[in-house]
């Protein structure tokens, strides 16, 4: 026959491994000064003279100081956001900017920006195929404008700071998204998208 | 049958083929600890406040959970945590899959294999599905280990 074991022995063995694995974790992340900024990127509006820079291409965004790449051991860079007001008067319509929808295809097939390239955030991270195939239709001298759904979305600062760190260097964040966009009268449009004639997808 | 079920071999076995899922598991995660919690960011459960301390913690644990069951020492409590952590896994995963999430697990790498990214939400059932047959193991272990013979009189 048998018998359970007191529990002692198990709640014992069982608080000295949770000790020694976070302490050790802890240990181990401090020596090599982890950066969590990924995780969160800095945001700061960008100014008036800084974005005519942008546009007229004497500047980047200034976004493109820190180009390590998440997760090597560089900061991450600061991602710019810019507003409504700014994105009507001197951003959409603008032949050298191209706005990026950063949501999943069939948000964006229900409405978006007119002439967005959706570029799905969480699809991307995980199929670098996909992410190449948008990505080789967003110019990079262009102002790129990303945008997702708006209020509590980060799918737009997440894939700016991606941008940011794969080389775009005038990258901004319309923080509004799409939710102030339709609020605002915004135009849209909707459907699916497809590369330009005698363009690969 | 229950003895046969219990045997010291096959706990054996069933203990280091844990320790190895563990161990193996627990690298990519403690050698990039932030690119880990970016993984456990996409499941969307978290508060992003707490997400660094919790994959920290999360890394280290796997880490040492998979020594002691490599070493065999304190199999009560390693085989305990391993069930517990299973458990935890499942109903993440569970839920990112049932609010229709499209999100790699990061449970053995930072980033998905190119060849199942054509199928991320199916590769997530597949992970929902590894991971119950994992804690049926777990749970073989830890059952087999708090049991103990009474010394006949």
């Amino acid at each position: 026959m048998t018998e359970i074991v007191p529990p002692k022995a198990l709640w014992a063995q069982t608080l000295l491994l949770l000790a020694l694995g976070i302490g050790g974790g802890y240990a181990a992340t401090a020596l090599g000064s982890a950066d969590f900024s990924i995780l969160d990127p800095p945001r700061v509006a960008v100014g008036s003279g800084e974005l005519d820079r942008m546009l007229t291409g004497d500047g980047s965004s200034g976004a493109g100081e820190a180009t390590a790449p998440p997760g090597d051991g560089g900061a991450a860079p600061s991602v710019k956001m810019v507003g409504f007001l700014d994105i009507m008067t001197k951003l959409y319509g603008n032949p050298t900017v191209t706005f990026v929808d950063a949501r999943d295809e069939p948000s964006f097939e229900q409405g978006h920006i007119p002439g967005a390239i959706p570029l799905d955030h969480d699809k991307a991270l995980v199929d670098p195929t996909y992410r190449d195939s948008r990505e080789r239709h967003i110019p990079r001298d262009h102002v790129v404008v990303v945008y997702c759904g708006g209020g509590e979305c980060d799918l737009s600062r997440r894939l700016a700071a991606s941008l940011l760190s794969r080389g775009y260097r005038n990258v901004l964040v319309y923080e509004g998204g799409w939710t102030e966009w339709q609020a605002e009268g915004g135009e849209k449009a909707s459907g699916g998208w497809s590369p330009p004639a005698g363009e690969d997808g | 049958m229950r003895e046969k079920l219990f045997h010291p071999w096959l706990l054996w076995a069933t203990r280091w083929l844990l320790a190895a899922v563990f161990l193996w598991a627990s690298w990519s995660k403690i050698t990039d600890v932030p690119a880990f919690a970016l993984n456990i960011k996409n499941y969307g459960i978290l508060p992003i406040d707490i997400t660094p301390a919790f994959a920290t913690g999360l890394a280290g644990l796997e880490v040492v959970v998979g020594v002691a069951l490599l070493l065999g020492l304190w199999r009560k409590g390693a085989s305990f945590l391993t069930s517990a952590m299973l458990v935890m896994f499942i109903g993440a995963l569970s839920y990112a899959y049932l609010t229709g999430r499209s999100i790699h697990c990061g449970c053995f790498t930072a980033t998905m294999d190119p060849a199942k990214a054509a199928d991320v939400r199916g590769e997530m059932l597949t992970r929902i599905v590894q991971d119950v047959g994992l804690l049926l193991l777990s749970l073989h272990l830890y059952w087999g280990e708090i049991r103990t013979p009474r010394v006949a009189q």
